[in-house]
């Protein structure tokens, strides 16, 4: 009896995880700087004259839909890249964001994570910066400058720090081999979670420079394209992806156009 | 509503938690009061979702001393995804008894229960001027867990100050990994949100 249960002890201490706090910050093997490697990943690849991603959004608790979501992204072609615009966790936790990362580290194309307002809950947003980086970063992939940035105005209060206006600024300024900006954040500047107070300045940015092809976010738990400030600037929103929708956005020769697919 | 709510179950669970301990006093006296608030056991853990290092005191009741009610104050460093301080409320159940011979008790299979505090400002109540009324659910200081431990106790010498040592390991998950195990049970195995932690009981 006694071997049996040292058997058991055994066993069962195997196939357990030793975890010091559901809100700690990482355990021995949370990955870092995600969106890095997966940046240079992209950068990597063979560019042709199309460029072609994905827009997700909000994977929050959602692990069996982003599953099916994967294989279905896997089947389709040319994909150069998916984006997973925020609410990649749904309580801040680091043991979400890995179930998440685990799933779409299965692409066949690197993806991209950004700062949704969820992912800033409790020990959130340091999970986030360890895990993907900073909260807003840039990339320039066929000459189409990616600006991802925090848009989580009510987060913080809405104390006219988020979205960061000065440093928009900077990222929309002219650069060389940049043809084109998308903005990308995870809350749209249109709803009632963005600081009201920085939407006329946001508006400002994307418009003004007038070769913003568009602004992509997820958040409102619908997929639905917009054009809340001009005629020329769509922003384009992903529907959660346990409502089993994305979109497939395609740049070619400086023009934008979008796909809704279902899965 | 939801800061209400969350009260209203604080509240209950203290005034189980001091049901139980009255109910050692029934008719003392005041000496034999302050006796049976003389701990029964003291405990140290690692991991186990309560702290990287957690300690704490405890007491046992019930016939043959099944139930235990621990109280432990943990840590997590920064190098280990800190820095955290937990304050735990543990009750266990030990119904099968195992004995090996004059020297050990095994318990194999205990069921418990036990709620997890973390103070400290990222945790703290949803500001009800920051957020709508029900923009978020949760809590993020308190997650209420369950857990199945295993313990093989270990008597000591009958003139000993110390009646016996137990080693044990835990099981437990929360409340937020039940939550996302319950609609993802085609995808995700129930052993992922299931997490350990091992520890060491003196019985005094």
């Amino acid at each position: 009896m006694k071997n049996i249960y040292l058997l058991l002890l055994l066993l069962l201490s195997a196939c357990g995880k030793v975890e010091f706090s559901p809100n700690q910050k990482f355990d021995s093997d949370t990955p870092r700087e995600l969106n890095k490697q997966n940046i240079a990943r992209l950068l990597a690849n063979e560019q042709d004259d199309t460029i072609r991603f994905v827009l997700t959004g909000d994977t929050q608790r959602a692990y069996s839909h982003c599953e099916d979501m994967v294989s279905y992204v896997n089947g389709l072609k040319g994909i150069d890249f998916v984006l997973l615009n925020g609410d990649i966790s749904d309580f801040g936790l680091y043991q979400e964001m890995e179930w998440i990362n685990r799933i779409y580290s299965k692409l066949k194309m690197p993806y991209i994570g950004i700062l949704g307002n969820h992912d800033i809950s409790a020990n959130g947003k340091k999970v986030y910066n360890r895990m993907y980086g900073e909260e807003n970063f840039c990339f320039v992939y066929g000459g189409i400058k990616f600006v991802c940035h925090d848009s989580n105005s009510r987060e913080y209060n809405f104390n006219g720090s988020v979205p960061d206006i000065n440093w928009l600024e900077k990222q929309f300024l002219p650069q060389p081999g940049v043809n084109g900006y998308i903005a990308v954040s995870h809350i749209p500047a249109y709803t009632t979670d963005f600081d009201p107070k920085l939407v006329e300045p946001y508006a400002s940015i994307v418009t003004s420079a007038n070769k913003c092809l568009a602004s992509l976010s997820a958040h409102v738990d619908n997929s639905e394209v917009n054009y809340p400030f001009d005629e020329q600037t769509p922003f384009i929103v992903a529907n959660t992806v346990a409502e089993r929708e994305f979109y497939v956005i395609d740049i070619v020769n400086g023009k934008l156009s979008y796909n809704l697919k279902k899965f | 509503m939801e800061s209400y709510h969350i009260t209203l179950k604080n509240f209950k669970i203290n005034a189980f938690i001091l049901i139980i301990l009255f109910s050692f006093c029934h008719t003392y006296t005041k000496a034999q009061f302050l006796k049976s608030l003389i701990p029964d056991e003291a405990v140290a853990q690692h991991g186990g979702s309560i702290g990287y290092a957690s300690a704490g005191f405890g007491y046992n009741f019930f016939k043959e001393d099944k139930g235990s009610l621990d109280f432990t104050y943990g840590y997590v460093p920064e190098s280990k995804g800190g820095k955290l301080h937990i304050f735990a409320g543990k009750f266990s159940y030990k119904p099968i008894k195992i004995k090996v011979k004059d020297w050990a008790n095994i318990y194999p299979l205990n069921p418990g229960v036990f709620i997890s505090y973390h103070p400290a400002k990222q945790f703290a109540k949803w500001n009800k001027y920051q957020y709508p009324r029900g923009y978020y659910w949760w809590s993020k200081s308190i997650r209420y867990h369950a857990s199945l431990s295993t313990e093989a106790k270990i008597k000591m010498a009958p003139n000993s100050k110390i009646e016996a040592i137990g080693i044990y390991s835990e099981f437990n998950t929360n409340d937020l990994y039940l939550v996302s195990w319950y609609k993802n049970q085609d995808s995700m195995p129930f052993w992922e949100i299931v997490k350990i932690g091992y520890g060491v009981r003196v019985y005094f």
